[in-house]
């Protein structure tokens, strides 16, 4: 297989370096149709998705390019051995100390993700990376902060939202070492060829970034279209206690997929609820999310997000209630 | 666009999304999406993005035919336009009437805001207090607060909605970010005695005080009551959301 693409690449060699243009049709077409477009389509819906739609895509983006900056410099800067050599090759270990180390670090689902694909690339173990992956944007220092800030009064929620998001990434993390297969995980990161550090680094960054981009896009589409359309006032009369709650807010959690510095304030805000339902959608929001999804069938494939999302999202919910059950 | 991003197209996007970055991280522009905090942040991926484009660019054309075994060109990374894209054809404005109709009126929960404190430790240049409508709502469903609420003429200033459509009652709203729009909660106080002819997101400065009665007969999921005194248009603000103090 290998040398078939080779032979095809070499072969299209002048193809794939040349441009398509793609981008100033692009600009050309949205330039000249904004002429017309205001005077016509003035809604109030078409403004809200797109004001949504840009701000989260805005708002990812420096949490992206930092991620596959730090990508593109593990990928060229560092040996492949010396990460062998850190990373405990225990599953015992290595998937706590990787929950540990996510919570140390402060990130977003935008640059873990990258920063995870490429880790798993460099032969640290799968489960380790994907504990990491869901403990950097669920527990870092900048979280917690803000989650006490929200409940000022409820220093026992904070400390909920750390454990049973702790909890919960080494759960996944030990179950994924236990049953899954190696090849559900596609890595559809780069690999740079053999070259100079800084050409590797520049390569590197540049192909991560528009395949990673390319499906935060999408994400952030489908999390604007969701935000425009579903009336959240209702959940105010929905509301109530019990696993429906639960499940409610689990559900909006994923839909809604607001970054993890700025959720506590929306849970604050949804009093109808009881707290073990609000420490599930505080739970639930950094590990599994739209926007996470679209990331992760972008780094690793279909085959992987289709079990490892619901699993993730299992694990939060029994997580959250056990630790809601002791400490709420 | 069913063709895939090319190495060439490639470093066009990385500039063009690059470009959109600092356009929007150097000018007021980003009012209206994020919190202020982020503008360092945004400036300096934009700036990130137009390197490593450039470099790419400078790269690709310098490239012998030595290339990757690896490359797999995807279509994807063609939605990287569509921010840019949506921007030039829309270019849209803050969230407003249409967001709070859809979002859960804000509730008074345990955050800290003293009423008598802000009054005292601010200058306000001779004319009443103003809160914002957070702080509004706050005071007005607390127990020990709403009292001087109903004593004290204070000024808000926010965007006209009505959001249920079926009443012919008119409301002050204004959204609270915490990272991005797509974060926002909504605060709204309704108005009486003034404004109802105006119509959604119509940027007001109402002063006036708490009617306790109105506002005790209603649930606190809902929007406290305000008498309006005075109320005069004004232009929308450069920052059009309120941040936690």
């Amino acid at each position: 297989v290998r040398s078939d693409t080779e032979t095809s690449t070499t072969a299209n060699t002048k193809k794939v370096t040349a441009r398509s243009g793609g981008v100033w049709i692009a600009v050309l077409i949205a330039v000249t149709g904004s002429t017309y477009i205001n005077r016509y389509v003035g809604s109030a819906v078409v403004e809200n998705w797109s004001t949504i739609f840009l701000s989260l895509t805005l708002q990812a983006l420096p949490f992206l390019v930092l991620g596959v900056v730090v990508s593109a410099a593990i990928s060229s800067l560092v040996p492949p051995t010396v990460l062998a050599r850190i990373v405990p090759k225990r599953p015992v270990l290595a998937i706590p100390a990787a929950g540990i180390a996510g919570a140390l670090l402060p990130g977003c689902v935008c640059s873990s993700v990258p920063v995870a694909g490429r880790l798993i690339s460099r032969g640290v173990p799968q489960a380790a990376a994907l504990t990491f992956l869901l403990a950097a944007p669920a527990i870092n220092p900048v979280v917690i902060v803000a989650t006490a800030v929200a409940f000022p009064n409820r220093p026992e929620l904070v400390v909920a939202r750390f454990v049973a998001s702790l909890a919960t990434a080494i759960v996944v993390g030990t179950i994924w070492s236990r049953f899954a297969s190696p090849e559900w995980l596609q890595s559809r990161l780069r690999t740079h060829a053999e070259k100079s550090h800084g050409h590797a680094f520049v390569e590197v960054a540049a192909s991560d970034f528009v395949q990673a981009g390319g499906f935060l896009v999408l994400g952030a589409m489908l999390v604007a279209t969701m935000q425009t359309v579903i009336p959240q006032g209702i959940l105010q009369r929905v509301g109530g206690h019990g696993i429906v709650s639960v499940l409610t807010l689990a559900l909006l959690a994923v839909v809604l997929s607001i970054c993890s510095e700025a959720d506590a304030f929306v849970a604050a805000g949804l009093t109808q609820f009881s707290m073990v339902s609000r420490l599930t959608f505080l739970v639930v929001g950094p590990m599994v999310d739209l926007k996470l999804i679209a990331l992760q069938v972008g780094a690793f494939g279909r085959r992987f997000t289709l079990r490892f999302a619901p699993l993730t999202f299992a694990t939060c919910i029994l997580v959250s209630l056990l630790v809601g059950w002791v400490l709420l | 666009m069913g063709a895939a991003v090319k190495d060439g197209d490639r470093t066009d996007i990385l500039i063009t999304v690059g470009a959109l970055a600092l356009f929007t991280g150097l000018t007021d522009l980003i009012l209206r999406y994020l919190r202020p905090g982020m503008r360092p942040l945004l400036v300096l991926a934009g700036a990130c993005l137009v390197v490593i484009g450039a470099i790419g660019a400078v790269l690709d054309s310098r490239k012998d035919d030595h290339t990757h075994a690896d490359h797999r060109p995807s279509r994807v990374g063609w939605l990287l336009l569509a921010p840019v894209v949506v921007w030039l054809l829309f270019s849209p404005g803050a969230l407003g009437s249409y967001a709070v109709s859809q979002r859960p009126p804000f509730q008074v929960t345990d955050v800290d805001f003293d009423l008598a404190e802000h009054i005292r430790t601010h200058s306000f240049q001779g004319q009443a207090p103003d809160l914002q409508v957070f702080e509004f709502v706050t005071a007005a469903f607390d127990k020990k607060q709403r009292h001087l609420l109903e004593t004290t003429t204070v000024r808000l200033s926010g965007f006209i909605t009505h959001f249920n459509h079926d009443s012919d009652r008119v409301y002050i709203g204004r959204l609270r970010i915490g990272c991005c729009a797509g974060d926002a909660i909504s605060a709204t106080v309704e108005l009486q005695g003034k404004g109802e002819e105006l119509s959604d997101d119509t940027w007001v400065e109402v002063a006036g005080n708490l009617d306790r009665k109105a506002t005790q007969a209603v649930a606190d999921w809902e929007s406290p009551v305000m008498h309006v005194q005075r109320l005069r248009r004004i232009p929308p603000p450069a920052e059009p959301y309120e941040y936690t103090r």
